[in-house]
Formats: C-alpha cells, structure tokens, sequence
C-alpha cells in the first residue's frame, strides 16, 4: 500500500519492519488519507483537470510516460486533494517569532556546527585492473608536466582525469568525508598549492587546494530562517496530527480485511 | 556551513562510502557463481575484455542508473544465441517435472492486446492501476501465455513467456547455465559495437528495414505490427548482431541475475560487475514487442528495467550464460 505523500509526513523505512506494524501503518495511512479527502469534499475543495495534467507532467515528466491510465490521474487528483485539505487545516499556524529561533539555536546549537573543510580540485586515474596501472602512471605523469609548464589545474583535469566536466572540482570537502590518504594529502596542502602524484585504493591522484576553512558554528542570523521554517512546519504537523486523531475519534471507522490474493 | 559549489558526480569522488561500497562489490564479484557443466550448443563464445557500458545519451533514462558511461571489464564467457525458446522449456519441465510460479499461483499478467476480446470471454481482471492494458488471467502461465484457449505448439520457436525470475534460474541451473550479469547482458548485446543505440547500429530501421520486434502505431490501442509481428516473434526472425546473437532487443525482456538498483554501479568495482548483493527487484534488460518511442523507449542496449523475481508476464523471457573452462 502506497503512504501517502499528501500527508506530508516523513515516510518512516519499512524494510525490515514487521508485517503486523507495517499493516498497521498502513492502515492508519489509509484511514488519515480517507478522512483528508473527506475533508475536502467537506470544504468544496477541487482539482481542475488542468492542475492534475501540471502535476503529472512535473512528477513523471518525460516522454516516456505520455499514456496514463484513468488510475494514475485520479492517484494524482487524490494526492493534490489530501495536500490541500492538509494545508487548509494548518492555515492558521502562527510562524515562530525571533526569540522562539533564538530559544532553538541556544539548545541546539550542536546542529550549526561545521567541520574544517578544504576547497579541493583533483585529477583521478582510477585503477582497477593491472592494465589500468600503466595507462594511470602514463596518464599522471602528461598531467604533471601539463601543470608544470603553467596550464591552470581545472584545464588539466578536464583533458586528463577520468572524472571530466567540472574541472576536477570536487567543492568543499569536509573532514571525515573523504578516504583517510586522501585527507591526508588535502589537509596539509598549503592552499593554492598542488600535491604530487598519490594514490588511494581508487587509483592514483592530484589535488589542488584553493580555500580552507576551520571548523566552527554557522552565525544565528545565517539560519534564522531555516529555524523558522522548521519550527512552522513541526507545529503544522503537530496539529494536523492532532486534527486527525481528533477527526478519527469522530468518526465510524470500519477496516475491511482483503483477500490476500485479490 | 561553507557552500558546496559544483557537484561532481558520486563515482569522482574518494569518499569512504564508496571505499566500502568498492571492497564489497570485489568480494562480490570473486564470489560470483561460475557454471562450467552447460552443453554450449547454440553458444557464442565471447572474448570478453574491455567495453563501454551504459549511456548518458539524451534518449535515454538517468533515473533508471542506464548511465554514466564506464569500461567494464569481463571475463570470457559463452552466451545463448537465442532467448530460451518454448522447445527448450519444454524439455526442462519434461526432465524435472518443474512448476512455474505462475502454474502455482493459478493466474499471470497478460497484455490485453493478445487476447482477443481483451479477455472479457476469460474473466480478465484489471489489477494494476494506471496501466490497464494489463490483465491478470486466471490459467495463464508458459503453456498458456495468453490463458484458457491459447497453447504454444505453433510457436516451438519464440521466447518462452510467462516466466519468472525464479523460474529462469531454475532453468539455468538445470542446463548447467546461469543468468547473465546484467554487464554480460549488455556487452553480448552490443555484438562488438561501441556506444551505438542498438545492437545494429543507431538507426533503428536501417535502410528501411525493421530489426526487431516493437510495438508500431499508437500504443496501447494500434498496434501495425510494420515490423511482422504483434506479439512475440520467432528468436531468429531478424538477423544477429555482431557476435551473431539474435533477439537481443524487443520480442521480450530478459531476465538478468543482477538486483536492481539505479546507483549502485556508481561506486562499485568496474571488473566482472554482479550488482547488489540484495534488492527487491531483479534486472530485466532489451525491451520488448509492446515498447515503443513514446512509450517505452527501452528497445536500447543501455535501458533498463526491473521486476520482482516472483512475476511473469507475456513479454519476459530469458536466455543464459555459461562460463569457460
């Protein structure tokens, strides 16, 4: 059974869950989506065809899937429906004032913290059989002279590495992300300067080092707004949950068992 | 936080993720099963060797994982010449007594396109939503592909159907086979050829001539049947690729032994690849006669798909590998 995305409700992992829990959550899901759509009949709420081809197109998009059944569009109608009704019952949530965000930045503070980061460019010859090791040795040592002789090292790595197309960019890399060699090499390079020729269990490298930072906490002001929104959207959730416990008690549930093969 | 400007793709960058994802996928792949015991009757001989796999051609899916594009090395290997055809089923189930699942499960999925009042006179049921031109039939199974009524003694020679993923590996293992990797699938169908669309070439119809079996016309209402055939089509109808294999594209999807997963060949070893050591869905890979440009357009060599390994339709069928000695 498909959870429903319209509840906007983190989708828990069912691998490995039980089958009774995850019936249950099913049923549960069900009961909630059916109670939404309920909702908005209740509400004069409405779908154009117009709104569910637009929805259709931004979720599936390509070419490929033109022909759609009857039961992918009324999916689609139901999932904007459920959306909607969701958003009508939250409209009146008040957004967080500053001392609220200020109260979550203090208490959380951990949740802003960055670790060193290194701006990092590298040319890779991955190597993956012993065929590989002579082409990554011939290929490293044309890149060595190419940078040597003064050609910038994005050039470089986009004709030489294996990895083409952004320069051999690989952006911020921070601590504890890459392999330990790797580290190593990116962490002790003075920066605008260039490694030797190494290797990792991927094959062999260069890298270049352009900005490093060292760790800290990103400024209140910074994530003021990024507190704020997850602070509306935990109270949206909180009462659309209540909302709906409320509307289940209200209401005669009956869950019908199905044939297991049906 | 400091921003991350450009984003490299996953298998250029050294993480440790993908140092670990890197070892497993060489354990897995010197653990890989190896069948040597198969008679290679039928049997092309591959070198194996380098070669480009997957696509990042804008015809093609990146979110199904068809890319990015890497040299996959192989070890040499002998491939079936055709897809198992229902003369060879037969003689398993002959020999072993074998129950397909969909024999066990009393029912199987049929294109409604193949029976012929769209299976009202046979109980057709709708049972998957949004795509109705798929009908579960009671009675339907590699007998019967198309249920009650329908009988393959007219077509010895075309795919098997309505076989699952545990069915073929059953197969297999009883013609002393495997299923191919899903690399092994994708280098014998390119037949020596590299980065081209198709088996072929990059034209689809070359010179005006259909080289495999499709859907044309408007699908899934008008099916013109241009290329000879509105179903499945004999193994050997159009001509072979390169290394003189038939039917690598259209007629039916074929099983390979691979999971699926859309990313997992991002971080994996590049050297006799096996795929996921676990998944929900097994790799199925050449399209078949219902795919179709705007539809499917998964007749490519690069395309892929997947299905559970429990379902059988009318438009999956397999053919097997063997290793040499």
């Amino acid at each position: 059974m498909r959870l429903s995305r319209g509840l906007e409700m983190d989708a828990p992992n069912a691998g490995g869950m039980e089958p009774a829990r995850l019936q249950r959550l099913a049923v549960s899901n069900l009961v909630q989506r059916t109670l939404l759509l309920q909702r908005a009949a209740a509400s004069g709420l409405r779908v154009t065809a117009a709104e569910a081809d637009a929805e259709r197109l931004r979720l599936w998009g390509s070419s490929s899937n033109t022909v759609c059944g009857t039961g992918v569009r009324d999916a689609i109608v139901e999932d904007l429906l459920v959306q909607r009704a969701s958003a009508d019952i939250t409209r009146h949530v008040p957004r967080p004032g500053r001392s609220q965000c200020e109260e979550f930045y203090r208490r959380n503070g951990k949740l802003f913290d960055f670790p060193e980061a290194v701006r990092t460019q590298h040319i890779v010859c991955n190597i993956h059989t012993p065929v590989d090791e002579h082409r990554a040795n011939e290929v490293m040592k044309l890149a060595s002279d190419r940078l040597a002789a003064g050609l910038s090292f994005s050039r470089v790595a986009d004709q030489y590495s294996d990895c083409k197309g952004v320069g051999g960019s690989l952006g911020w890399v921070m601590r504890g992300e890459m392999v330990p060699i790797f580290e190593d090499v990116v962490f002790a390079l003075p920066v605008g300067t260039r490694s030797a020729v190494f290797r990792t269990e991927f094959g062999l490298h260069i890298a270049h080092v352009s900005e490093h930072r060292s760790a800290g906490r990103t400024p209140f002001e910074k994530v003021r707004m990024e507190i704020a929104k997850r602070l509306h959207e935990e109270a949206r959730k909180s009462l659309l949950s209540q909302t709906l416990l409320q509307m289940e008690r209200e209401s005669q549930i009956f869950v019908m068992e199905e044939d297991e093969h049906a | 936080m400091p921003e991350q400007t450009k984003t490299p793709p996953p298998c250029c960058v050294p993480t440790r993720a993908r140092a670990t994802a890197l070892k497993l996928s060489q354990k897995a792949s010197l653990a890989r099963e190896r069948v040597t015991v198969g008679d290679t009757t039928d049997m092309i001989e591959l070198p194996g060797g380098e070669f480009l796999m997957g696509t990042e051609d804008r015809d093609g899916f990146p979110a199904d994982g068809e890319g990015p594009i890497r040299r996959v090395t192989l070890t040499p290997f002998f491939v079936d010449m055709y897809p198992v055809r229902n003369r060879d089923f037969a003689q398993f189930v002959q020999a072993t007594g074998y129950i397909t699942e969909a024999e066990r499960f009393g029912w199987s999925f049929v294109f409604a396109g193949d029976l012929p009042d769209g299976g009202r006179g046979i109980g057709a049921e709708d049972s998957v939503p949004g795509v109705d031109w798929w009908k579960r039939i009671a009675g339907a199974n590699w007998q019967a592909p198309e249920g009650p009524g329908s009988d393959v003694s007219s077509r010895p020679d075309h795919p098997v159907v309505q076989v699952s993923w545990n069915d073929a590996a059953a197969y297999a293992r009883w013609a002393g086979k495997r299923l191919p990797t899903e690399a092994e699938w994708e280098y014998a169908a390119r037949g020596g050829l590299e980065q081209n669309t198709y088996p072929w070439g990059d034209e689809l119809t070359p010179g005006g001539l259909h080289q495999c079996n499709i859907w044309q016309g408007t699908f899934p209402a008008v099916n013109t049947a241009e290329d000879g055939f509105a179903s499945t089509a004999p193994v050997d109808a159009y001509p072979p690729n390169g290394y003189g294999i038939f039917s690598a594209v259209g007629n039916v999807w074929e099983w390979c032994a691979d999971w699926f997963d859309p990313v997992h060949h991002q971080s994996a070893t590049t050297v006799d690849p096996v795929g996921p050591s676990s998944g929900t869905t097994r790799v199925m890979k050449g399209g078949s006669y219902l795919c179709h440009a705007t539809y499917c357009n998964r007749y490519r060599v690069a395309a892929r798909s997947s299905n559970t390994p429990d379902s059988a339709t009318s438009n999956i069928g397999f053919r097997c590998v063997r290793d040499c000695l």
